[in-house]
């Protein structure tokens, strides 16, 4: 057993859980669970990234959008508008409810399916979050994480080793398209796209890459859903 | 193994483990209010706590690093109880 761990008689509790109907383990002092979850066989994994929404049809009969605590709405499908609105009815320990809605010409409110929307675990959005301001400071040239190209010839640039080559466009470039000379790393760009690039730290670099491979799985997550509701 | 019981925002609640992480240098606790989720589910929180004054603090785990630390240790508890 690890060193500094104590267990408590209190753990007993967990055996008789785990052989009913296992246990849910929520974050203290926040609304956040579901990071982790136990099966019945005792097996601890992480929770999914993604989770559908299950249809809950309010009062009014008007029809909501349920996610487990923990996951909250998210945007992915661009083929579908992005709401005006999307507004929690019901909040319960357990689960919450979203209702969509959008603004209409003449200024009325209508609930809309909330097409183009999957539920994302609160932990990867908090994440994601930090993804979006990281891309609006290379946007804004945050000196502390990014550097200017430097002109050595005619549609060649170079960045300092440690750096690499970011489109200001939203995107890590591909990074095989280069060659080292003299603690630099050259890139071949044309001269009239030359204002699209910018160099980015490693540290950012691979912060950005982690971060992206989230966004793909919650896309990948998203699409498989929409295929399964489908079928 | 004893029993502890400790008050989380006014709820008595069980402790199920603690941890001291001296990579980290910090608290962990895992511990349950008895109640039940709407599937039937023990709910067991999991946090970082502080002592002050001979009242424990407990705090939600944000941090990457503090998430698989309390991981390990559940994964722990879990095999060996």
């Amino acid at each position: 057993m690890k060193k500094n761990l104590t267990v408590y008689a209190g753990a007993i509790l967990l055996t008789g859980a785990l052989t009913s109907c296992g246990i849910s383990l929520v974050n203290a002092n926040s609304s956040q669970n579901l990071d982790f979850s136990i099966d019945v066989n005792g097996d601890l994994k992480d929770a999914p990234i993604t989770c559908a929404f299950l249809d809950y049809t309010l009062e009014d009969g008007t029809l909501g959008y349920a996610l487990p605590s923990g996951y909250e709405p998210y945007y992915v499908d661009s083929s579908s508008l992005e709401l005006d609105y999307v507004n929690k009815v019901v909040e319960t320990k357990e689960y919450t409810v979203y209702v969509g809605s959008r603004e209409t010409l003449n200024g009325e409110i209508e609930i809309v399916p909330m097409d183009g929307y999957i539920g994302v675990n609160e932990y990867y959005l908090y994440n994601l979050n930090q993804l979006d301001s990281l891309k609006a400071g290379i946007k804004g040239k945050n000196s502390l994480y990014t550097c200017e190209l430097t002109k050595i010839d005619i549609s060649t640039y170079s960045l300092p080793l440690g750096y690499h080559l970011y489109n200001l466009n939203g995107y890590v470039e591909n990074t095989s398209s280069y060659y080292e000379k003299d603690n630099q790393r050259v890139y071949l760009i044309d001269d009239n796209q030359v204002q699209d690039y910018v160099g980015i730290t490693n540290d950012v670099y691979s912060t950005i890459v982690q971060l992206e491979s989230i966004q793909d799985a919650i896309e990948e997550g998203y699409y498989n859903e929409k295929t399964n509701s489908r079928s | 193994m004893k029993r502890q019981i400790v008050e989380v925002n006014g709820v008595s609640c069980e402790v199920i483990a603690t941890y001291f992480d001296e990579d980290t240098n910090k608290n962990y606790i895992i511990y349950t209010d008895l109640t039940y989720n709407r599937e039937h589910q023990l709910n067991v929180y999991y946090g970082l706590y502080e002592m002050k004054m001979g009242k424990m603090n407990v705090y939600p785990i944000i941090s990457a690093d503090d998430k698989k630390v309390i991981f390990n240790v559940l994964k722990e508890i879990v095999n060996t109880i």
